[in-house]
């Protein structure tokens, strides 16, 4: 790391993006997926997609609640709403009291519980999105370094690119594979700066008090539980008085909520002690249609229905976090909205994956050249090619695994997962025992076909298929179906483009190492 | 309608900037731009971007609507750039017609 500031720069980039790169990768791609984490949690249960809200929706499921357990620790309802259409209901009870956990699906239209194959669903992704399903925080450690490094490689690869407004529109695919992935990189990371700079640096802060909890420690002298309660975040549930009550009628409270919050809905309900003299019942905004995340509560007496106490979120360092939480996981948008994230998301990982490959295109050995390839070179090749064909591939196995598996099997969810992470082992070593070239396009291609396969073996396994799906305007299933075709296809092309390339007369190694100097003679020599 | 129109301004901002730069002026026309038709050109682009933003704010409202012009910005310009080595005639015209004939229908669907 010699020379002037900029070459210095050139370097940070090359090596930080290098060493997270293949975790940046995964991070992006299962973040890119978790804006339709409800979306996919619906395909993945098909039992449930037919359900209609009705209005009294709420009032169905406290009776259901009521009925299977008038006496609890907590009650938890997430309400439901057009993107998902189930209301799902959680009791936990005091320990000592069996079952100590239960959940149920409620279909609110018909108030009969759902009974849906075992599965995590969409969550499986939005998890390894920020912990790597790793279990206790050293997962969501090792994302959040991943992620300070990103935002050392989004620094530094400005700085690094010089030419950064001359070559804004610039992308030649004609050019020898090495340039023009590096168009390809600079592009897509120039037009998409600011959603990567939010995205990561938001991405922090939603796990703000795990990697620096001091001044939080500091101020509240190690009380987590005050900050918690102060900051809106959780409730102590109240010791029960052991004297049975009656909970009051949900629907003023409703109500009275909706008209404080000016009218955004109820998107959960925590009651807590139902049935015992000491009941607490709490009703939580849903998501709305402002940026910032706000958890607004209302604490409500549970047998006289006096409120006791309310957070309106107006603090402003909360109010900050909320929007930086909001703007990252973008539950706010319309699904306009929610597709132009997507479509920064895809750019984002596109980066990534670009920025991989041109590290091992700069350094490919020239044709003819004596030796072979270093120990370090085909590591990271056989990495990229298991890393950025391979998860894809591992995706696809968790779809196809869903459909495949029988519904009623013993650990259900957790082979799901299992085939996840089995797929993407095998696809992390099979380019170890194969020429990186050949590796590439046969991945990319079983990727383009395992994709295009899951519409149909959902065809087989449901009736919930692309026909009948299209015709009843079932935007949920038939788009998930129409983009996995959708993502066959580009993959299928992307094989067929890596392919005629690797066939066609290897370009010759492009020497210049310095890339951004090479740009300059590169438009004018060509006539169009 | 409105949406797209947003995203139409974006696209022939960008379109416009881009060709006040001799190298894509090139790639479209063969030669190069004249001082006078690239300081209309980057005049038109950045009107056309500016224009994009009131339009998003029109949609979804100050905030959100903030938000979702950087996303039509990203969308517009990478459009345009992967276009622009395919079809750099076609590219161009799109961004010179599209806006024209989207603010004509949204016109024409208030009246």
């Amino acid at each position: 790391m010699k020379g002037s500031f900029r070459q210095s720069m050139a370097w940070l980039h090359t090596w930080s993006g290098l060493v997270v790169g293949w975790l940046l990768f995964a991070i992006f791609l299962t973040g890119t997926v978790s804006f339709f984490r409800h979306e996919i949690t619906l395909w993945m249960q098909p039992e449930l997609s037919q359900a209609v809200v009705p209005a009294n929706a709420i009032s169905v499921a406290f009776d259901e609640l009521q009925k299977i357990a008038p006496k609890a620790r907590r009650w938890l309802i997430d309400v439901p709403d057009d993107r998902d259409p189930i209301a799902h209901l959680y009791i936990w009870r005091d320990p000592g009291e069996l079952p100590d956990f239960q959940r149920e699906e409620l279909n609110t239209s018909t108030g009969e519980a759902v009974a849906a194959r075992s599965t995590y669903g969409g969550d499986f992704l939005f998890y390894f999105h920020f912990d790597l399903n790793v279990p206790s925080i050293w997962g969501r450690l090792i994302v959040g370094a991943a992620a300070i490094i990103m935002l050392v490689a989004i620094v530094s690869g400005v700085i690094t690119h010089r030419r950064i407004f001359k070559d804004f529109f610039t992308f030649r695919p004609w050019k020898a594979s090495q340039r023009s992935w590096l168009d390809a990189h600079n592009i897509l990371g120039v037009m998409a700066l600011p959603f990567h700079l939010m995205i990561t640096y938001t991405g922090l802060i939603t796990l703000m008090f795990l990697y620096m909890p001091w001044g939080r420690d500091v101020a509240y002298d190690g009380d987590q539980q005050a900050f918690l309660s102060e900051a809106a975040l959780s409730t102590v549930i109240p010791a029960a008085a052991n004297v049975p009550d009656r909970l009051v009628p949900i629907e003023p409270l409703i109500e009275m909520a909706v008209d404080r919050w000016g009218g955004d809905a109820v998107g959960r309900i925590d009651v807590y002690r139902p049935g015992d003299a000491n009941a607490l019942i709490e009703l939580t905004s849903s998501d709305s249609a402002a940026i910032a995340f706000h958890r607004r509560k209302i604490l409500f007496d549970g047998n006289s229905g006096e409120v006791v106490s309310t957070t309106d979120n107006t603090q402003w360092a909360a109010e900050t976090r909320g929007v930086m939480y909001g703007l990252h996981i973008g539950r706010f948008s319309d699904p306009v909205l929610r597709f132009l994230y997507f479509l920064s998301s895809i750019a984002g990982t596109a980066v990534v994956a670009t920025g991989l490959v041109l590290w091992v295109a700069k350094r490919r050995p020239k044709p003819g050249a004596s030796g072979k390839a270093g120990f370090g070179y085909r590591t990271v090749e056989a990495l990229n090619v298991g890393t950025v064909a391979g998860l894809p591939i591992a995706i696809a196995v968790f779809f196809l695994a869903n459909r495949l598996l029988p519904v009623d099997l013993a650990a259900r969810a957790d082979l799901e997962a299992g085939s996840f992470f089995l797929a993407w082992i095998v696809t992390i070593l099979h380019p170890m025992l194969r020429p990186a070239a050949r590796a590439w396009i046969e991945q990319l291609a079983l990727a383009a076909l395992l994709f295009a396969a899951v519409p149909v073996v959902n065809a087989f396994t449901t009736s919930r298929h692309l026909g009948l799906t299209l015709a009843q305007g079932d935007w949920v299933l038939a788009g998930f179906d129409l983009s996995m075709l959708t993502t066959g296809v580009i993959l299928a092309w992307v094989a067929w483009r890596v392919g005629r390339k690797r066939s066609a007369a290897p370009a010759p190694y492009d020497s210049r190492a310095n890339t951004s100097a090479a740009v300059q003679t590169s438009m004018e020599q060509r006539e169009c | 309608m409105l949406t797209a129109l947003a995203l139409s301004l974006a696209y022939a901002g960008f379109t416009a900037l881009c060709l006040a730069m001799h190298r894509h002026h090139r790639q479209v026309w063969h030669r190069d731009a004249s001082r006078q038709s690239r300081a209309v050109f980057r005049i038109a682009g950045v009107s056309c971007l500016a224009l994009s933003l009131p339009v998003c704010v029109a949609v979804w409202g100050g905030a959100i609507g903030t938000v979702a012009w950087f996303g039509v910005l990203t969308l517009a310009g990478s459009a345009l750039g992967f276009l622009l080595p395919y079809a750099p005639r076609a590219a161009a015209a799109l961004g010179a017609v599209a806006p024209l004939i989207l603010a004509a229908s949204v016109i024409a669907s208030s009246v």
